[in-house]
């Protein structure tokens, strides 16, 4: 049951004390809150980057090298252990021309597969508006980098107009189609960075297809690494573990570069050596060719000179032709005259065949009747043979008659046939003699006939030649080859067709004679037959009547073998007949076959003869055709006549084209050797390539934002800590305050027997509660808001994407977990030192705390002078000393947060007022090309819109003092000493003017601070030439933007050694805001004028700026605010009930209303001024660290915080005050008298 | 017409559902310069007459007056006027202020009356002098009271009015307070009501006033009072 009644009081102490309560879980959402969320901040902002960086693919690492990057660097990269994706690609700077404006722009390519699953598609763009680049020309631009500036449009054309180098040495075109904008995750920072181009400030960042670029190595590469993105980017272990990858990198820098420079190198020296062949190649060529052409013109003389012989030769030869002709002619009569002698010789040998050819018919009817006759004798002797079986007998009676006409008869027979014989042999031999004359000429026959076939194509090869000597081609002399004799020259042919002609002739002749003999023969032998027909006519006869005899002697040998012998020799007889018959035959044959040959040797005459016909006509022709021939030779030679006085003035002409062109390749060899000669000198210049491997901290968006990111951090550890401490304090204060109110209840359970923990359970848990709830309720608020409204404010400077609010259990926690251990411990260490006492010493009341003398009453004059009512106000104050140090403190704690907050508003809003009204007087800004300063522009700014104008030198330079190098503007104004009429020189705290003169140096305020020298210190400047000066600093001038360096043109020049050419001009302009706008754009038009701008339109985007740190501040404000407020309500609150029976006593005293009320709200007054004055002090120290921390590089936020924020922040200390106080009046007059009559209980 | 007359004045605190009457019908009457002891036991409702009378609560009927001035009809604000300058309160546990010393209680008091006594005057008479720059810490609990005594003398007041003012001292000292009490009466003439649940102190009173149950139960006049040394409880 006790339990529930514990329980029931443990609820009932809440339910009875809402106020409290209710203060105690504010307080503690409050710190918590606060500190939670400023905390959370930074986690969240990074968190929301890394997010960002990570979906978008933001590349680990970017290499760059002097040289560019081949496919086989990419390659070696890709292949590198830890490295996830590669992404080549190439990036420039250029002007480009954009609504009418030059704007530095950086431009990158896109690859060719801009797709979500390229992996090697790293720092991907995300489109805002429009679309992405899908075809060649087309473009994305980053969003302007302030609003209102460049109102490029979707569909609008930007043309590269300038860069360093050629233009169409990177780009493949000039003009690209704006379709879309976009932010990038390779640009998160709102300051794009530097560039070489234009003012040296970037202005834009543009992205084209890949194809847009015509460069032949990637300038660019990214490069993820394996599993970075899984870890926070602003992480020391993203760094760790980027590290070796980088390091490998590094390595493989070195090597890639050596390579890259010995492939260079080769090919350059491949390059120079293939331009040494190919000019020593020329060289010789030109050399050979100018020889050449030498040779050929020497050549040409000759061959005139040859020619001018040949023509001499040819006429010579024309002249042999003719004769030759002549001689063909006079040959072809003799051949005519000899074909007329074969003619008739042939006519002849045919009568003498036809005759021949008549006897032989002749001898074969003789032969036809002796056969008939032998036939008759045959068969008379068949008759006598058997008249000689019967005339045997006449035959041996008739035989000696017989015998003896026999022997007659055979002795006349042997006479006639000896003569016959004889004439035989004659005609024999002459036979004989003339067949081995035939024999012989069948012997020479195939030389003759050759001869005859052969002449034709000696003939003609001899026209041939002829020709040919005609034409100039050889000479008589030169042996040719001629089919079937071989290598002949044309004399040889010339004697060998003699020789054949003559061994024509002579065949010819010696036939003509042999026929002569046989015609002679034919006739001896005619006669021969004739005589010796003769002869057998008597033989028959005698054989006749010796066949009569011999039958006479058959008849007689009949007798006796008589007529046998007749028979026999009649069969003799017969036989002989046959065989004469037969040899007559024979004879006749054999004439017959002579005839026949004679007959085909006329023909073959004939044929011979026809040949001859033709041949002559051929010849003839042959001859017609020479006649042609030469007639064409002559005209030829005339032609090549002509053709060698032409041919002669080529060759005048050639010698002179031969000096042309022989120094003209003197020339180009020249020029070729000297070229030669320069790439040597440039390959010997050639040095290393470096690669440089860059982590994401040389991002400038990465490592801006990593600044912001950790100033964040920064100003979220001393706000919040000081907010959070306060709260702590007035949690512990109430705690400690309600454990000692409940003494009595205390010590009542402890009489009652409840343990000490059960006890100081009661009011742990009463703590818990609020703490708890507060801690959900802080961090849950905190969480959401802060972070955001931070974010929004640090969206102007950067282009990021909304923030991510990620839970960071670290900080929520600590918060949570401190605001609840805070709590819980002042109320554990209120309980017990509670607890301690004995239950009769709490059941009594605590002796009430002794009054005591303070400090001030010994100052008696002071002293005396107070009113009594305020000596009792000093007294009670130092009564309370803890309740005294809480509360200045926590009203302190609010009004230093509240001064700080108003004073960051004052320091930034100060800038762009300070800036631009109080350090800048000029209110225009042109900036000039290359050109200068036009006639045109000067007579606009001598106009009436202006009311004066300087022309000035700036550029970007590295001013170093000792280790600290800072990037600055130098600024050379051409006029020294008209400098201070457009930029106020002065020292921000004393307003006294900085001098500037011949010999001055004036750094600006926070580069000063930032490199820590002085006036006297000595600073190098290195301009953008490289050059490095030492000069001495002569003044420390006020200034909030950027960080100048002040030079007269002089001493720059002289130290610098270099002119300081006017690249800008500051004018004050006069004209009223209507004809702003005019004179901007007619200066505009100028020649000479890039750009030309009003400050304001700066100063505008400033307060643009300025604008959204005011909702931070706002935030920290209305904190601060709640925090005061709550401070004093819960201390007043504490106040009140601590000594409400003094109230009491003094109500009973008859204290009106207002007196008691004014009885504490002295002291609240009192404290609460105090407290005030303390925090402002307080709040100027913090406000000092703050913008020291939260300040960027580049400006210098205002040191000072306004008059009016102290009176602000004390107004709002006060109003809480106020507001604190007439809350507690009701509970001041609620308090009951009657509670002073009763003990204290 | 008495100095201070009670008629029939009732008090009732709502407690929840029920309705209690602290008095009930009181009516009583005090003469000027006389010194009163209301007497009754614990609960009876004599500090409800005493925070009645002394402006500190108001009735819920009947009149209450003090010196012909009707203060049951007064607002809270001449109520707070009322004690100001008409009431002097002597209370049982001092409530002095204990970062005032002696004289500056007494000054609390003084500087807001229209006609104040010299504190430090009033300190002496109360056998103070020589601790006037004590703080009530410093001072016992006779001397306490006697601060308190003379804080509420301070104001010179129409009515001294104490609450069980010796129940936090001994004996030896609660009689020297009635004493002082007494003499304050005697010599000044001014009215002195004295709340306390012991009667002996009726002996030394010139009116005794007995409460019971919120009711007076009997008053009487004592011709001769005695002194207080002469008492004893």
């Amino acid at each position: 049951m006790h339990r529930r009644a514990f329980r029931k009081d443990t609820l009932r102490a809440v339910t009875h004390s809402w106020s409290r309560f209710v203060a105690l879980l504010v307080i503690v959402a409050l710190g918590t809150g606060f500190y939670s969320g400023l905390r959370t901040t930074a986690p969240d902002m990074r968190a929301t980057v890394d997010r960002y960086y990570d979906e978008n693919r933001f590349m680990d690492a970017r290499l760059v090298s002097t040289f560019g990057f081949t496919e086989e660097d990419v390659e070696s990269i890709r292949t590198t252990q830890g490295v996830a994706n590669v992404m080549p690609g190439y990036s420039a700077d250029a002007l480009v021309r954009m609504d009418g404006q030059d704007v530095a722009t950086r431009i990158h390519s896109l690859p060719a597969d801009t797709s979500d699953t390229n992996g090697d598609y790293l720092n991907r763009p995300v489109v805002l508006e429009g679309r992405m680049p899908e075809n060649d020309g087309e473009c994305v631009l980053s969003n302007p980098p302030l609003s209102g500036e460049g109102g490029v449009q979707i569909g609008d054309t930007v043309t590269v107009e300038e860069m360093d180098g050629e233009i169409g040495d990177t780009f493949s075109r000039r003009s690209f189609t704006v379709v879309g904008f976009v932010r990038s995750p390779y640009y998160v920072s709102a300051s794009l960075g530097s560039s070489t181009v234009g003012s040296g400030q970037l202005g834009r960042y543009m992205y084209v297809p890949e194809a847009d670029f015509c460069v032949d190595y990637y300038t660019d590469l990214h490069l993820t690494v394996e599993g970075a993105d899984a870890l926070n980017t602003f992480s020391d272990e993203y760094d760790a573990y980027v590290e070796p990858v980088l390091d490998r990198l590094e390595t493989l820098a070195d090597e890639r570069a050596e390579i890259r420079y010995e492939d260079i190198r080769a090919d350059a020296q491949a390059e120079l050596d293939d331009a040494e062949q190919t000019y020593e190649e020329e060289k010789a060529k030109a050399e050979q060719e100018l020889a050449d052409a030498y040779q050929e013109l020497l050549d040409g003389e000759q061959e005139i000179q040859e020619n001018e012989q040949k023509l001499a030769d040819g006429e010579q030869e024309l002249a042999d032709g003719r004769a030759e002709l002549d001689d063909g002619w006079a040959e072809l009569a003799d051949g005519r005259a000899e074909l007329q002698d074969a003619y008739n010789e042939l006519v002849d040998a045919q009568a003498g065949v036809d005759d021949g050819r008549a006897q032989l018919e002749e001898g074969w009817a003789e032969y036809e009747a002796g056969r008939q006759e032998l036939n008759d004798a045959r068969a008379a002797w068949e008759e006598g043979k058997a008249e000689y079986d019967q005339g045997l007998a006449d035959y041996e009676a008739g035989l000696a008659k017989y015998q003896d006409g026999l022997a007659a008869y055979e002795s006349e027979k042997a006479d006639a046939e000896q003569q016959l014989a004889d004439a035989e042999r004659q005609l024999n031999s002459a036979q004989q003699q003339i067949a081995s004359g035939r024999r012989q000429l069948e012997e020479q026959r195939p030389a003759y006939e050759q001869a005859v076939a052969g002449l034709p194509a000696v003939q003609a090869a001899v026209s041939r030649m002829e020709a040919a000597v005609a034409a100039g081609l050889i000479t008589a002399d030169t042996p040719m080859d001629v089919p079937g004799y071989g290598q002949i020259s044309l004399n040889g042919l010339r004697a060998l067709e003699t020789q054949m002609q003559d061994g024509i002739r002579e065949f010819e002749s010696a036939e003509a004679k042999l026929e002569q003999g046989q015609r002679e023969l034919n006739s001896g032998r005619a006669a021969y037959e004739s005589q010796k027909q003769a002869a057998e006519q008597g033989f028959a006869e005698a054989e006749q009547e010796l066949a009569d005899a011999k039958a006479e002697l058959d008849d007689a040998k009949a007798q006796l073998d008589e007529a046998a012998a007749e028979i026999e020799s009649g069969r003799l007889e017969l036989e002989d007949g046959q065989a004469e018959l037969d040899s007559g035959r024979a004879e006749l044959e054999e004439n017959q076959q002579a005839l026949d040959d004679a007959q085909k040797e006329i023909d073959d005459g004939w044929a011979q003869y026809f040949d001859g016909q033709k041949e002559l006509d051929a010849a003839e022709q042959e001859l017609n055709s020479g006649e042609e021939e030469w007639a064409a030779s002559q005209q030829e030679l005339l032609d090549g006549k002509a053709e060698l006085e032409d041919g002669k003035c080529e060759l005048e002409e050639g010698w002179q084209e031969y000096e042309d062109g022989k120094r003209e390749a003197d020339e180009e060899l020249a020029d070729a050797y000297q070229q030669l000669q320069d790439g040597r000198d440039e390959l010997a210049k050639l040095e290393r390539p470096d690669w440089y491997v860059l982590g994401r901290s040389s991002n400038v968006g990465f490592a801006s934002f990593d600044g912001d990111a950790g100033r964040m951090e920064s100003l979220s550890t001393v706000f919040p800590t000081v907010f959070f401490l306060v709260a702590a304090l007035v949690a512990l204060t109430t705690m400690t305050r309600m454990v000692e109110e409940e003494r009595g209840v205390i010590g009542a359970y402890q009489a009652l027997g409840y343990g000490r923990l059960r006890i100081a359970s009661k009011y742990l848990f009463y703590a818990a509660v609020p703490s708890i709830l507060g801690s959900v309720l802080g961090i849950l608020i905190g969480n959401e808001t802060l972070p955001r409204i931070c974010w929004s404010a640090y969206l102007m400077m950067y282009d990021a994407p909304s923030l991510t609010v990620v839970f960071q259990p670290f900080y929520n926690t600590v918060g949570a977990a401190a605001s609840i251990a805070c709590t819980l411990g002042a109320t554990a260490i209120a309980c017990r030192s509670s607890l301690r006492e004995t239950p009769a010493a709490l059941l009594q009341p605590k002796a009430p705390k002794a009054g005591r003398r303070i400090l001030l009453e010994r100052i008696t004059p002071v002293w005396k002078r107070l009113k009594f009512t305020q000596k009792v106000t000093c007294r009670n104050l130092f009564r309370y000393r803890r309740r005294l140090f809480m509360t200045l403190v926590g009203i302190a704690g609010a009004t230093a947060l509240l001064l700080t907050g108003f004073g960051i508003k004052d320091s930034i809003s100060g800038i762009v007022e300070n800036q631009y009204q109080g350090i800048y007087r000029y209110d225009t800004v042109v900036s000039l090309t290359d050109e200068g300063l036009s006639d045109g522009a000067r007579e606009v700014l001598d106009g009436s819109g202006f009311s004066g104008w300087m022309e000035a030198f700036k550029e970007s330079a590295d001013v170093t003092a000792g280790d600290e190098t800072i990037s600055a503007y130098l600024f050379v104004p051409q006029e020294t000493d008209r400098l201070s009429q457009f930029i106020t020189l002065r020292d921000r705290r004393t307003k006294e003017p900085v001098a500037f003169g011949e010999d001055s140096v004036l750094l600006t305020e926070k580069l000063a601070h930032l490199l820590g020298v002085g006036v006297g210190g000595t600073i190098s400047i290195e301009n953008e030439s490289g050059r490095s000066v030492s000069f001495t600093v002569t003044g420390i001038t006020e200034n909030y933007v950027y960080h100048y360096v002040y030079i007269p043109k002089a001493l720059y020049e002289w130290e610098m050694n270099e002119e300081a050419e006017p690249n800008e001009v500051e004018a004050i302009c006069t004209a009223d805001e209507g004809q702003r706008g005019q004179l901007l754009a007619e200066l505009q038009r100028q020649e000479g004028v890039s750009t030309a701008g009003f400050t304001e339109e700066i100063s505008a985007s400033f307060e643009d700026l300025v604008e959204s740190l005011n909702s931070i501040i706002v935030v920290i404000i209305i904190c601060a605010g709640a925090l005061a407020f709550v401070v004093l309500y819960n201390l007043t609150n504490i106040n009140v009930t601590e000594r409400e029976r003094e109230l009491a006593t003094i109500k009973v005293l008859g204290f009106r209303d207002g007196e008691v009320a004014g009885y504490i709200y002295r002291e609240t007054t009192l404290l609460m001024l105090m407290g005030c004055a303390i925090g402002l002090v307080f709040g100027i120290v913090m406000h000092q660290f703050v913008i020291q921390t939260v300040e960027v590089e580049m400006v210098m936020f205002g040191r000072t915080v306004q008059p009016l924020s102290f009176v602000w922040s004390a107004l709002l200390t006060i109003l809480f005050a106020v507001i604190v106080d007439a809350a507690m009046y009701p509970k001041l007059k609620r308090i009951d008298m009657v509670e002073s009559l009763k003990s204290v209980d | 017409m008495a100095f201070v007359e009670f008629q029939d004045v009732t008090k009732y605190y709502q407690m929840g559902e029920q309705k209690i009457a602290a008095a009930d019908g009181v009516t009583f009457s005090i003469e000027k310069g006389e010194f009163t002891v209301i007497v009754g036991p614990s609960g009876a409702g004599k500090t409800t007459v005493l925070n009645m009378l002394g402006g500190m609560d108001t009735c819920s009927g009947g009149e209450i007056r003090l010196d012909g001035q009707l203060i049951s009809s007064y607002t809270r604000r001449q109520l707070t006027d009322y004690r100001r300058y008409d009431v002097g309160f002597v209370f049982q546990f001092y409530n002095l202020v204990q970062n005032l010393t002696a004289l500056e209680n007494v000054e609390l008091a003084s500087e807001i009356c229209r006609d104040p006594l010299d504190p430090r005057e009033v300190l002496r008479e109360v056998g103070l002098e020589h601790r006037m720059a004590n703080f009530p810490a410093q001072l016992s609990g006779g001397e306490q009271q006697r601060v308190a005594i003379a804080r509420a003398l301070a104001k010179n007041p129409k009515l001294l009015l104490c609450d069980e003012p010796t129940g936090a001292l001994d004996y030896k000292t609660g009689k020297a307070i009635l004493c002082l009490l007494q003499d304050t009466c005697r010599q000044t003439g001014r009215t002195v009501v004295v709340i306390t649940h012991n009667q002996a102190f009726t002996a030394m009173a010139d009116r005794v006033i007995h409460i019971r149950n919120g009711k007076v139960t009997a008053m009487e006049t004592n011709p001769s009072p005695v002194s207080a040394e002469t008492i004893e409880w």
